[in-house]
């Protein structure tokens, strides 16, 4: 026991630094990873939890359980949107040990790379405890613990730009696309699912069966560091003069088991950091999962889910930076000038009570089809296709639209799983997953990738992303 | 489940070999780049006052903010006198003496006719001759009951030998004179005597003649008429510092001195007193000198008052503008010290612990021009390691400087950056016409009144490249040459444009540029 202990608290750890994701574009388990996370219909049992509770009534199993062993069910991803391993190389690789120096077309390069924004993320997501039953008559119902553990930061590329050619007379520079948002939230999930209509002519002679689904989450936040509004702008007059408008408001709250200090509290007596796997949370909320699933004869699956729709209150060691008005230098030996732009351009720290921030809300939208020893191809093939529409843009979301398509193949009993499939959309961009698995009846175990070109062509890839897992299924 | 990782193993495998491609960096080794940055390096304005500290020494007049220069308040003390003298001698002849009477009294006028309550003879004699045309010795005694010498009144006692003469001088010095009880007031003119005789023949009797003379007293109270009491002078160095870099360059308008005098009496017993013939004299270390003189060329007779008295010399009733612009090392006052100088019949007294204390205050309204003041001054430039080491991390950089100027002075300056040991390393201030000093153009005037009408705008330019910034970076020392001048309408200094030096006169400066700055983060 003590080991389990041990080991759970490890992969807390592990997670609590890193960033986990969900939402639209965000981590999700191993097996819809392998499928570039083409979920929202071919979700089956536990998995669907997150993606479509309606789904829990989907696969042959009664029980199923996800644990911390044999394998941890545990997804990481992280990389950018802008550097691969080669450009990596070619301008942190140096020269003769020396740093590259970056002549025009080279900074074109590097200008090009950041065009619209440079986002650098990390996600992690752990799923600590599930637990399902299924029962023909009573429908099916879950309990699920999981973390999920995000940052994101998007570099303006307006920053960029100054960085590499200073400031241009009369152009004007926008911050609007810098972006700063992590958190670290733990959802305590019941979800029920059940059967809502079956017939054998199908309602509008369309859908033999209805499933539908929820599930209600009590969310824990343990901290929350995130932008709610930038739109800065500076321009560099004929006599380089520096004006322009600050609007920055960002938000944090930590656990105070973090000991996080702000600059501007000096009554803070906190006694250091001490994390631990169940900290008292820095905020907490509620939200809900609903799901439905259509069956279209004995082949298509079509499926609508709204997820996390809930809010957070954070109420602990919560502070907000504030910058706002004109900003105006026209002398650098003016301290107080130059004092106030600083504060206008970076915001200004004080003590906040208490913030409300969403979920990662998504709407899903998927469809699949499931050939089982068909004709053509042996074994069974699932293929299916996701849209995913994040609702707003915290860690795991994104209000750019997703779009995937995903396969499952096993082609007899003895090989395992094979899954594949490709996104594009989101925050990732394009990506080519593949995964694998292996059923051993009672367990099974997946490997998974949603960035195959990391593997194939590791040096020109931007995202690394792995997960893995275990269930055990009664 | 054999079968099962028959496939999976080769698959990982095959995944985790080719993961080992991936060709990360054995060190991030962050990347260096030139930046050029456009940026604002300093906009202000400075008025007047902020360039200026005011002081007791230089403020602002109430009346129209025109600077007001005063100087400290120079004052030097100056004895009347070290002692009042009567020149002249008083003769009384032919007095008999006759030793019938047991007292006699014989009245000596004072010389000058002066009448004294009390003194304190610093010299002086009483000279007396005595013929006995008897045929019996005699023997003489003079009582001087006014004059007395610790208490004792002063007595002489003379024997005089028939058919002969005597004669003696008693010196008065250390004597004191007061006036006594038994003389009558009317009578203060005259020094009391006493004499007697004493003979064997109660009918002899003896001639005496009196003179006295030389009477000189350390204080003296009664009634003297007008007296000199000779030339004095007295000199006080002017502290000029570094103003005596103006000299032959600046000049004033609307000068003043308000020149004080004050008769301090020892005794609080002031009278009437004089200066004649006054004179205030500059001199410079050289020897070269300027009288400060009356406009109508008359010569300072000055009567002192109870309290103080004072002449302000100005620019309308003396040359008092050209006399500071001549900016003397020393001041020189010399004076004729005249004791009632009205000759009235009044009682005072007059010691000689008196003295006139002279006060000086010169002050000038911020009227002046200048003609081409050249001040040269080396600055160290205090510049820490790190920050140097910053500096050379620039490439080029490339300044413009804007100066407004609404002062009514006109300054070039040069900087030159020199090495540790004074060397120099190269003219900051050269412009990109070549040009090695800055200049910033003095506000435009009117001419009447020199106001400034509007501000002169003047832009430089100076670029610096590579070498130039490293030698920025091993620069220690900046030596600054500074040349300011006003307008000038001519090279006659009389027709100097003069301009008045105001609180609302400011001058603006913006300076801007871009830096080619090198970037390397490593």
């Amino acid at each position: 026991m003590k080991i389990i202990t041990s080991l759970l608290i490890s992969l807390m750890v592990i997670c609590s630094s890193s960033k986990a994701q969900y939402g639209s574009s965000g981590n999700l388990d191993v097996r819809s990873t392998g499928m570039a996370k083409t979920s929202n219909a071919a979700s089956r049992g536990l998995y669907s939890l997150g993606i479509n509770p309606s789904n829990l009534l989907s696969g042959i199993e009664t029980v199923d359980f996800l644990l911390p062993l044999p394998v941890p069910n545990l997804s990481l991803k992280t990389g950018t949107n802008f550097l691969s391993i080669n450009e990596l190389n070619y301008f942190f690789g140096g020269v003769d040990g020396e740093g590259r120096y970056l002549n025009d077309d080279d900074k074109d390069r590097l200008r090009n790379l950041f065009k619209g924004g440079g986002s650098v993320f990390a996600d992690a997501s752990v799923n600590l405890f599930a637990i399902s039953f299924k029962n023909e008559s009573f429908g099916a119902i879950a309990f699920s613990i999981s973390d999920y553990t995000a940052g994101k930061f998007v570099f303006p590329e307006a920053l960029v730009n100054l960085a590499l050619s200073g400031n241009t007379r009369g152009k004007t520079y926008t911050f609007d696309d810098e972006e700063i948002h992590s958190w670290w939230i733990r959802n305590y999930s019941i979800s029920y699912a059940r059967k809502l209509y079956e017939s054998e002519q199908g309602l509008f002679s369309l859908f033999n069966k209805i499933n539908g689904g929820i599930s209600l989450k009590i969310v824990q936040g343990f901290f929350y560091i995130g932008t709610e509004k930038v739109e800065t702008s500076i321009n560099t007059s004929n006599t380089n003069a520096i004006t322009g408008k600050a609007d920055l408001l960002a938000f944090s709250s930590f656990s105070p088991s973090m000991g996080v200090k702000y600059d501007f509290d000096s009554s803070n007596t906190s006694k250091g950091s001490h994390p631990n796997p169940f900290m008292s949370p820095a905020g907490t909320g509620w939200g809900f999962d609903l799901g439905f699933n259509a069956s279209i004869g004995e082949l298509w699956n079509v499926s609508i889910a709204a997820t996390d729709i809930g809010l957070i209150t954070w109420k602990e060691n919560t502070a907000e930076f504030l910058g706002s008005g004109d900003i105006f230098l026209d002398d650098l030996t003016n301290e107080a000038q130059w004092d106030t732009v600083k504060n206008k351009l970076f915001g200004e720290s004080r003590r906040r009570g208490s913030f409300t921030t969403g979920l990662a809300s998504a709407l899903r939208l998927g469809a699949s089809c499931s050939l089982l020893n068909s004709m053509l191809i042996p074994g069974d093939l699932i293929l299916a296709f996701d849209y995913n529409q994040g609702l707003n843009s915290y860690p795991g979301n994104s209000v750019i639209p997703r779009f995937s398509v995903g396969a499952e193949w096993k082609p007899c009993n003895w090989v395992p799983y094979f899954r594949t499939g490709l996104s594009v959309g989101g925050i990732d961009g394009f990506n080519l997953a593949f995964g694998m698995g292996i059923d051993m009846n009672v367990v099974e175990i997946n490997l998974a990738t949603s960035d195959l070109q990391a593997l194939i062509a590791p040096n020109s890839a931007e995202h690394i992303s792995l997960a893995l897992g275990s269930r055990w299924k009664f | 489940m054999k079968n099962i990782f028959k496939v999976l193993f080769p698959i990982i495998f095959a995944i985790l070999i080719h993961s080992g491609c991936v060709n990360l960096p054995d060190e991030i080794i962050p990347p260096q780049w030139d930046v050029d940055l456009n940026v604002p390096i300093i906009n202000r304005s400075y008025l007047m006052s902020d360039i200026i500290d005011e002081n007791q020494n230089i403020y602002p007049g109430a009346a129209d903010s025109i600077y007001i220069i005063e100087s400290d308040n120079y004052n030097v003390n100056s004895g009347i006198a070290s002692r009042i003298e009567i020149e002249n001698e008083s003769v009384m002849n032919d007095v008999v003496v006759d030793a019938k009477s047991d007292t006699q009294t014989v009245l000596i006028l004072f010389p000058e006719n002066i009448e004294l309550d009390s003194a304190v003879f610093s010299s002086g004699f009483l000279h007396y001759s005595v013929y006995n045309p008897t045929s019996d010795i005699v023997y003489l005694s003079l009582e001087i009951p006014g004059i007395s010498k610790n208490g004792s009144v002063l007595v002489v006692n003379r024997t005089v030998f028939p058919m002969s003469y005597d004669s003696s001088s008693q010196n008065l010095e250390g004597y004191k004179y007061n006036f006594p009880a038994s003389q009558p007031p009317s009578l203060k003119r005259y020094l009391l005597v006493n004499p007697t005789i004493t003979s064997s023949n109660k009918n002899d009797s003896v001639i005496c003649d009196f003179k006295n003379s030389n009477f000189q007293f350390s204080s003296v109270t009664g009634k003297i008429g007008r007296r000199s009491l000779g030339n004095f002078n007295e000199k006080f160095s002017l502290k000029l510092g570094d103003a005596i870099k103006y000299r032959d360059k600046i000049f004033l308008k609307e000068a003043s001195l308000d020149f004080s005098m004050k008769y301090a009496s020892y005794y609080n017993s002031f009278f009437k007193a004089g200066l004649k013939n006054l004179q205030v004299i500059g001199r410079r270390n050289g020897g070269q000198t300027l009288n400060l003189s009356m406009r109508d060329g008359t010569s300072l007779d000055i009567l002192l008052r109870a309290q103080k008295s004072e002449i302000v010399f100005n620019e309308l009733n003396s040359n008092i503008n050209e006399f500071l612009t001549f900016l003397p090392d020393e001041i020189e006052i010399t004076a004729e010290h005249i004791i009632n100088p009205d000759d009235e019949n009044l009682s005072f007294t007059i010691t000689n612990r008196d003295t006139i204390k002279y006060g000086a205050l010169f002050r000038s309204r911020g009227y002046l021009a200048l003609k081409n003041i050249a001040l040269t001054d080396t600055l160290e430039i205090k510049i820490d390691e790190g920050d140097r080491k910053s500096i050379l991390d620039s490439k080029a950089a490339d300044l413009t400087l804007n100066f407004e100027n609404a002062i009514p002075l006109t300054t070039s300056f040069k900087v030159v950056l020199t090495d540790k040991h004074f060397n120099p390393l190269f003219t900051l201030t050269r412009n990109s016409a070549g040009e090695d000093s800055m200049l910033i153009n003095g506000g435009e005037i009117d001419l009447i009144t020199g106001d400034v009408i509007s501000p002169a705008a003047t832009f430089q330019n100076i670029s610096l490249d590579a070498d130039k910034i490293r030698m920025l970076a091993n620069s220690y020392y900046a030596i600054v040459s500074t040349t300011i001048k006003t307008k000038e309408s001519s090279g006659d200094p009389s027709a100097l444009q003069m301009v008045p030096i105001k609180v609302s006169n400011w001058v603006s400066i913006k300076a801007y540029g871009m830096v080619r700055y090198h970037v390397n983060p490593d």
